[in-house]
């Protein structure tokens, strides 16, 4: 049985505040195809790949047609015959049809050798000879600079930027469209929005699995990425479509290294990458050319800036609009990328402290006496630990290639903040147990798990909530304070904590500014939902009341109150 | 207070044996000695491992950290030591020394940094009283009107950011390269020590304010919301009518009355913010790199080196738990309803 509730409207600044929430979360999610260097859609000629194929196909055929006859040969043409198929397949995808004879030829070929060394030594060999011919052929015909002149290459189409992404991630951006569906159905039960949600999730797992099983996956043969081929000119695009942060979050430009946001005047670049507006702000001395000592940084000489295709003008506000680190990477999409180590270690600590703290607290409230005086006195010791202590102990101690950092913290996070949620537990158990619907549960013969699990859980779920809101908030701040230290999550993606680390010197005050915005407004949001839920519930249990039998568990006392406060602060240093 | 000292302790040296990753190899250094002899290194590692105790059992270790005894080769006669050194660990005072700087006492060290942190940390408890209460009254007089509705909400931002965050954008805005009103290194000037006491005074205090402000905000805007919510219980409340019935003047109503008992949850409050300014002080004392026992921490983190992490540790337990017997007195001096006896009992301490 759930004590009924009315749910008050949610004030204006608690929706913007949730509307924000969302739209953080989002982009976080989503940071791959927010902040990438890949294209979405590349309609392009990879001249490199190609041309590449076609010089390595020759030394392929002859190892092939040599070692038809020895006793190798059922290895070699296993290994090198799948290489040379691979090879033709790159030539073709980039070819007019009408060209495709001579790779179809030498596959016909190929797959008569591969039957043939089964056989016996002179069919081999006459298979190998066919090969060899079929090589020659293809050989002459596919020569690039041939096929240029006779403009017979085909722009192929493709996606970079899904084809880097793995297996987690796909899953992770179909499962949070599931998510964002279920939340904008405003009639739909809190009940059926997580079923959906679970649900896509579980389909969006399988569509990735496809997605990424090797067998669709075309291999690459450019080692070069995709933005750096296309300005080189190994790559011939008729089409790329760029994210709209065109920089990924690992992207190095060293020659803009230290620059502030782009829509500063104090930015603005000549394409020797000598800073225009000499004098105002971390520009160099005036005449040596040099970019040096601006509020103790360091700046390499003025290096050429390098415009890449799919990125904004050089000046363009839009390039850095929130500066570039020392090497030169776009703060931007590190903040955005950074967001989601930040809310995946607040939300997951949250969640298991929260586990723990109930399981703690439902233990203290339901079986009292003996049970009761240990567990409080344990939660008392850890309220009584300064938290940063142990965190940082055991963070300083912990090898990061034993232990993801990341895992870590969730861990080390949970066990040091739970008390919070301990005592508020106890004390719902203590106010639900003399409940009249608990009686009547008892009278009934119920078990004493049943009557737990059934009927004080579901109605200490309200206060639980709220406390785990303000626990998620604690888990971000506490976080980015340790990675801030430098015993946090620093690689591969860096967490806005150690963002702001990256520099002590306030002369590159953009890249302590701007991450620490994020952190600021993920929390403040964080805390006026919470606040929001905890005023629903209060104006609820307070307001109506359907149950007559439920009406004594409705005052609520003192006690819960400060438990609140606690709990809010809960995992939440200053 | 004994048991739960015990009880911090325990779960300290319990956390940081169980953290996966070896203190004596970040010591020997092995990463970068890989070709070194195995045997050699193995002898090396077994030698340090028994001078300091790691080979022992974990109760063995625990109990000579614990002192009063010293239980290793050079402890004392009655564990099987040859009385060199008889006495050691937190209960005979003495924090042994430090495994990376041989020979350096830890505790003369941390005494000499407490120097630092304890003026602080109660400049610190100070300023969010001299803020947060002020700020809650103000809040409950005004309550519902514009100026309320801004307090609050402005306190609400203050309170969510975090510590260092919040120490960042002081020394940005405030120090040599913002407004250059404050240093923001150090506790004192370089060469302070020729200077005559007031200008000794003084020059600390211009390096403390930016730290103690760190130290503080958060705190004062929490305790003003405290404040505010039992200020306005308080205001409601029967006594206070019945005063205001008695025809007793405004100030005398709102300063006497409802401000004590307004009062009484704040201390509560505050006791519990006395974790978070002994934690904080990690963070505020490597930012303003004062040399404090904060930092001493951070460096024994950053070194990994076991004494000087659980010395600092358990010493932060210790302040905390001295903070809130000090509390405890405090509430019990504050409420005259409170029997001391009874409620000393009670806590079992």
């Amino acid at each position: 049985m759930v004590e009924a509730r009315a749910r008050p409207r949610a004030s204006l600044v608690e929706r913007a505040a949730r509307w924000l929430l969302l739209t953080i979360a989002t982009l976080a999610v989503f940071a791959p195809f927010l902040a990438n260097d890949e294209p979405y859609v590349l309609v392009a000629v990879d001249r490199g790949a190609y041309a590449s194929s076609y010089r390595t196909l020759r030394p392929i055929t002859a190892a092939l047609v040599e070692a038809a006859t020895t006793e190798r040969a059922l290895e070699v043409v296993d290994e090198e015959g799948g290489a040379a198929r691979l090879r033709i397949a790159t030539l073709e995808r980039y070819l007019v049809p009408r060209l495709h004879r001579a790779g179809a030829d030498y596959l016909a070929a190929l797959d008569e050798l591969e039957r043939a060394v089964l056989g016996d030594e002179a069919a081999a060999s006459q298979a190998a000879t066919r090969l060899e011919e079929a090589g020659a052929r293809l050989r002459d015909e596919l020569e690039p600079e041939r096929v240029a002149r006779e403009e017979a290459f085909l722009a192929a189409v493709s996606s970079p930027l899904l084809r880097s992404l793995s297996w987690g991630e796909i899953t992770l951006a179909l499962g949070w469209c599931g998510l964002l569906v279920s939340l904008s159905r405003p009639r739909w039960t809190w009940r059926r929005r997580a079923t959906v949600t679970l649900a896509g999730l579980a389909l969006s797992a399988v569509v990735a699995l496809v997605v990424t099983s090797p067998s669709l996956q075309r291999p690459r043969l450019s080692s070069l990425a995709t933005k750096a081929a296309l300005t080189e000119g190994t790559i011939e695009a008729s089409l790329a479509l760029f994210p709209p942060l065109s920089m990924g979050y690992a992207e190095t430009h060293l020659a803009e290294s230290y620059r502030p946001p782009t829509w500063l005047r104090s930015s603005h670049m000549t394409e020797e990458g000598e800073y225009v507006d000499l004098g105002a702000g971390p520009s160099g001395r005036e005449g040596t050319g040099e970019r040096a000592d601006a509020g103790g940084i360091e700046r390499p000489p003025a290096v050429p800036v390098e415009v890449r295709r799919g990125e904004p003008g050089l000046n363009s506000g839009l390039r850095h609009p929130f500066g570039t680190d020392a090497a030169g990477r776009d703060v931007l999409a590190r903040v955005v990328w950074g967001g989601r180590a930040s809310l995946t270690v607040g939300f997951l600590s949250a969640v298991l402290l929260t586990l723990l703290g109930t399981a703690v607290g439902a233990l203290a409230g339901t079986f009292g006496g003996r049970v009761d005086f240990l567990l409080s006195r344990g939660v008392e010791v850890m309220i009584a630990f300064p938290a940063y202590f142990l965190v940082l102990a055991v963070m300083s101690l912990v090898d990061p290639d034993v232990v993801p950092p990341i895992v870590g913290l969730v861990v080390v996070i949970a066990l040091t903040s739970w008390t919070g949620i301990a005592r508020l537990v106890r004390a719902e158990f203590l106010r639900l147990r003399e409940a009249d619907f608990v009686l009547a549960a008892r009278a009934l013969g119920y078990s004493t798990p049943r009557i737990v699990l059934q009927h004080i859980l579901p109605n200490a779920f309200g206060p639980v909530l709220v406390a785990f809101a303000f626990a998620f908030a604690g888990g971000i701040f506490v976080e980015s304070t340790i990675s801030f230290l430098g015993f946090g999550i620093d690689r591969p993606t860096p967490s806005w904590g150690a963002l702001i680390a990256e520099s002590s010197s306030p002369a590159t005050w953009w890249l302590q500014v701007f991450p620490g915005l994020a952190i600021l407004t993920t929390v403040v949001c964080v805390h006026a939902v919470g606040g929001g839920w905890r005023r629903a519930y209060h104006a609820g249990t307070v307001a109506r009341v359907t149950d007559a039998s439920d009406r004594a568990s409705h005052a609520n006392g003192p006690d819960s109150l400060t438990s609140f406060r606690q709990a809010s602060r809960a995992g939440g240093p200053a | 207070m004994v048991p739960t000292l015990i009880a911090t302790t325990l779960l300290t040296f319990l956390a940081v044996h169980v953290a996966p990753g070896d203190p004596v190899s970040a010591m020997l250094g092995t990463d970068g000695e890989a070709e070194m002899d195995t045997e050699a290194l193995a002898t090396r590692r077994a030698a340090i491992e028994h001078r300091y105790g790691f080979d022992r059992s974990f109760a063995v270790q625990y109990l000579n950290f614990l002192g009063p005894f010293n239980l290793l080769d050079d402890g004392h006669p009655w564990f099987g030591g040859d009385g060199r050194q008889p006495y050691g660990g937190l209960f005979a005072l003495d924090l042994r020394e430090e495994i990376q700087r041989p020979g350096l006492s830890i505790a003369s060290e941390i005494r000499r940094r407490l120097s630092v942190t304890v003026p602080v940390a109660l400049s610190s408890l100070l300023l969010t009283l001299v803020i947060g209460i002020p700020l809650g009254v103000y809040g409950a007089l005004r309550r519902g009107r514009v100026s309320d509705r801004l307090v609050t909400l402005l306190s609400f931002a203050i309170f969510a950011t975090p510590g260092f965050l919040g120490a960042i954008l002081l020394v940005l805005s405030f120090g040599e390269t913002g407004l250059g009103w404050l240093p923001v290194i150090g506790i004192a000037d370089v060469d302070a020590r020729e200077y005559s006491d007031k200008e000794r005074l003084l020059d600390w205090g211009r390096h403390a304010v930016l730290p103690v402000i760190a130290l503080s905000y958060a705190n004062a805007a929490y305790l003003a919301r405290h404040v505010r919510a039992s200020m306005s219980d308080a205001l409601a409340s029967p006594a206070v009518r019945t005063a205001r019935a008695m025809g007793l003047s405004e100030v005398s109503v709102v300063g006497k009355h409802a401000l004590r008992q307004a009062l009484l949850p704040a201390i509560t409050v505050l006791g519990g913010m006395i974790p978070l300014v002994i934690g904080g002080s990690v963070v505020i004392e490597t930012v303003f790199e004062l040399p404090g026992v904060g930092r001493y921490g951070f460096e024994g983190f950053l070194r990994r080196d076991v004494h000087v992490i659980l010395s600092t540790t358990a010493l932060g337990a210790i302040l905390t738990l001295i903070g809130m017997l000090v509390t405890d007195l405090a509430y019990v001096a504050a409420d005259p309803r409170i029997d001391l006896r009874a409620r000393w009992e009670g806590r079992g301490g």
